[in-house]
């Protein structure tokens, strides 16, 4: 008690010195804990970005690509799932629900998503969170109607009863408009911080329907002088094959006609344990090359890709905290000369050697504790104030809660750290403290 | 019981094998005294000139320092015996310090500073209790007797002052008071007035008479000023009771080289 309060006073008098080392510990502690804080979150809504998802189902691929473009909507689907195979899985009896895609288009650079309603239903994202609309209502399975994500509304603009000119292909001029098949926009979805908030979502029927058209067009479509060359443009796409031309008509209702293929779908089983030996069945599949992919572990995959950049970070926050405890190292020897005739003082009061180095090491505590508190009042701080401009701009959801079980082993280690470091100068003083016993001669 | 007694005290600084590079000599004996006694209560004028050995001697009976040979009886303590955290301890409990300069500790507050040694010994804690209503009481009775509150204004304003602000005899008598709050047995003041001008020195030497004489301490009051051996009972020249070679400057500082 004596001695903390001895190490409090002379830190107070030495106060700027002592301010600078807090300062130091703290800007570096709010650093890692900063990293950490990010890193976790994002890792967190990266894994997020799908869930409740047993199974992802598409075209033979490598994992890490279905995942991509599936999800991520990086990358193009080379190949297609045929209608009939999605059938028969959709129908199984051990499947509560699927969502089919069908990826291609693109709306102003966005990415269209054929799909239907079970979208909305069916697809969970974060913390089994479903999809929630900010604006308007789901569209009809029948209707050219469309959803847009958060993003999507916002950057363009677009107004509820919008009509939307989807464009094939991915560029963000589009090679071919289907102005023949605006679609309505009926609902804008809440932020997820995922890729959904980059999408426009259009019924899966409109999609088919829209590239039948420029088949039929001649005959079906209103007259228009691109669309013959649209046409054209659009038969150079062989690749696409869940866009091949119907026969039908454009105007028809449109679950009469169901698509010959769709890019992939999500599964969700009636019990999750299935999930493995449905990947089986389906990998195994002989009638169609298929690819089944357990989302939670792709996804994992897919971190470690990125977790190189992430390490660094890491490193370089541990480095800056580092020299910011040596700092605070070198700060407490350069003051131990000076501090001789100190020591020699509480030794002729009756210090004993440990005490004399117990005092530099609580001297150091207390610097360090300081720090760490306002590393962590730091980080509460930035993170009230930055936490919605980062969700905004890079759906990068952070909690404001950096409170985690690494973090705290991190405050820990920072303090252990600063204490173990302190025996050098604790070592110092009571060498030299006994050393020059009561006269100092300096 | 006596307050200091020595029998046949020789100290040589300890050579440290990693030091003794040259192995000629070892180092040389620098106190050697057959016979010292302090009597109890008793204040006593040590003399000697700067380099005679005075400051090991002191750091000697505080128990600082060990003796190579002999023994050093302490208020009946042999401390030489007791292990260097008892010998801490016994410093702590027994033993007051005046030095030449610097005794005071900035960082801390005029009463803060007179309580130092009750942080670190109980005893003084409780004896210091019972000569005030609080700690802080017993504090400011001292300083007031040592004429304190006159230079810095009521007792309350004392407490609070910071030691920079004090004047050089100022800070010798906040030393005083430390040195004699909890009544230890024993005062060592080693050349305390010598940077205090000669005017304020009378008065410093009167105060820590009387006040030393009310706690019936004993005093070894070490210093190389003749004019200051009127005020003892006794005066000891330590080139006398010391029979070691002649010690000077300049070897004293070769030691020193030799053992940093």
């Amino acid at each position: 008690m004596s001695l903390l309060f001895l190490a409090l006073k002379s830190l107070r008098n030495r106060w700027f010195s002592a301010f600078l080392c807090v300062l130091t510990i703290g800007l570096s502690s709010a650093l890692l804990l900063a990293v950490e804080h990010i890193r976790a979150s994002a890792r967190s809504s990266f894994q997020s970005t799908v869930s409740g998802t047993d199974l992802i189902v598409g075209a033979r691929t490598g994992a890490v690509p279905l995942m991509l473009y599936t999800v991520f909507h990086v990358g193009e689907a080379t190949n297609n799932v045929s209608w009939a195979s999605y059938q028969r899985y959709a129908n199984l009896s051990s499947v509560s629900w699927t969502i089919p895609i069908s990826l291609g288009d693109s709306y102003q650079g966005f990415r269209v998503v054929g799909t239907t309603d079970a979208m909305f239903q069916h697809y969970r994202f974060g913390a089994k969170r479903a999809l929630e609309f900010k604006l308007g209502h789901a569209f009809s399975n029948t209707d050219a109607q469309a959803v847009v994500g958060s993003a999507v509304a916002e950057k363009l603009g677009l107004q509820l009863g919008a009509k939307l000119s989807v464009s094939h292909g991915l560029g963000n001029v589009g090679f071919i408009k289907h102005d023949h098949a605006q679609q309505t926009l009926v609902g804008v979805l809440a932020a997820t911080g995922t890729p959904v908030d980059q999408s426009v979502f259009v019924n899966l029927a409109a999609i088919e329907s829209m590239h039948e058209g420029f088949d039929g067009s001649a005959r079906l479509s209103p007259a228009k002088p691109e669309s013959n060359t649209a046409r054209d443009a659009h038969e150079g796409h062989e690749a696409h094959e869940g866009h091949e031309a119907h026969d039908g008509d454009a105007h028809k209702p449109m679950e009469a006609k169901p698509p010959k293929a769709i890019t992939a779908f999500f599964v969700g089983l009636k019990v999750r344990p299935m999930a493995l030996a449905l990947q089986r069945k389906i990998n195994d599949d002989e009638s169609e090359p298929l690819l089944a992919i357990l989302p939670i572990a792709t996804l994992q995959q897919l971190w470690q890709l990125v977790g190189v950049a992430e390490q660094a970070l890491g490193l370089v926050s541990i480095a800056v905290v580092a020299t910011g405890l040596l700092g605070m190292m070198m700060a407490l020897i350069a003051t131990l000369e000076q501090r001789r005739r100190e020591m020699a003082i509480l030794r002729s009061v009756g210090a004993r050697g440990h005490q004399i180095f117990s005092l530099l090491l609580l001297e150091s505590a207390a610097l360090t504790l300081a720090g760490l508190a306002l590393g962590a009042a730091l980080i509460t701080i930035l993170l009230a104030i930055f936490a919605d401009q980062l969700a905004g701009r890079y759906g990068l959801f952070l909690s404001a809660n950096w409170l985690s079980a690494r973090t705290l082993t991190g405050l820990g280690l920072i303090f252990s750290t600063s204490v173990i470091l302190a025996i050098f100068p604790a070592a110092a003083a009571y060498r030299s403290a006994l050393a020059d016993g009561l006269s100092v001669k300096l | 019981m006596s307050a200091v007694a020595i029998h046949n005290l020789q100290f040589a600084w300890p050579t440290r094998p990693w030091t003794t590079g040259s192995q000629t000599s070892p180092a040389p004996t620098i106190l050697k005294i057959a016979n010292f006694t302090l009597a109890d209560g008793e204040k006593l004028f040590l003399k000697g000139a700067s380099g005679s050995g005075k400051s090991t001697l002191l750091q000697l009976i505080a128990g600082v320092l060990t003796p190579t040979a002999g023994e050093i009886t302490v208020l009946g303590q042999a401390i030489s015996r007791l292990s260097a955290g008892k010998r801490d301890q016994f410093r702590a409990d027994h033993l007051g310090f005046v030095f030449q300069l610097f005794n005071l500790l900035g960082f801390l507050n005029v009463v803060d500073n007179v309580l130092l040694p009750c942080r670190f010994s109980k005893l003084r804690a409780q004896r210091a209790l019972t000569q005030g209503a609080s700690l802080t009481d017993a504090a400011s009775q001292l300083l007031v007797a040592l004429g304190l509150s006159n230079a810095v204004g009521l007792p309350n304003a004392v407490c609070a002052q910071a030691v920079s602000r004090l004047s050089v005899g100022q800070q010798q008598r906040v030393a005083l008071a430390r040195a004699l709050i909890g009544a230890p047995g024993l005062i060592i003041c080693d050349e305390p007035t010598s940077a205090i001008d000669v005017e304020h020195r009378e008065r410093f030497m009167q105060l820590l008479l009387a006040q030393v004489e009310k706690s019936g301490a004993a005093l070894l009051f070490v210093s190389h000023d003749p004019t200051l051996e009127r005020y003892f009972d006794r005066t000891v020249h330590l080139a006398d009771i010391n029979q070691a070679a002649p010690f000077t400057e300049e070897t004293a500082q070769d030691l020193a080289e030799a053992n940093s």
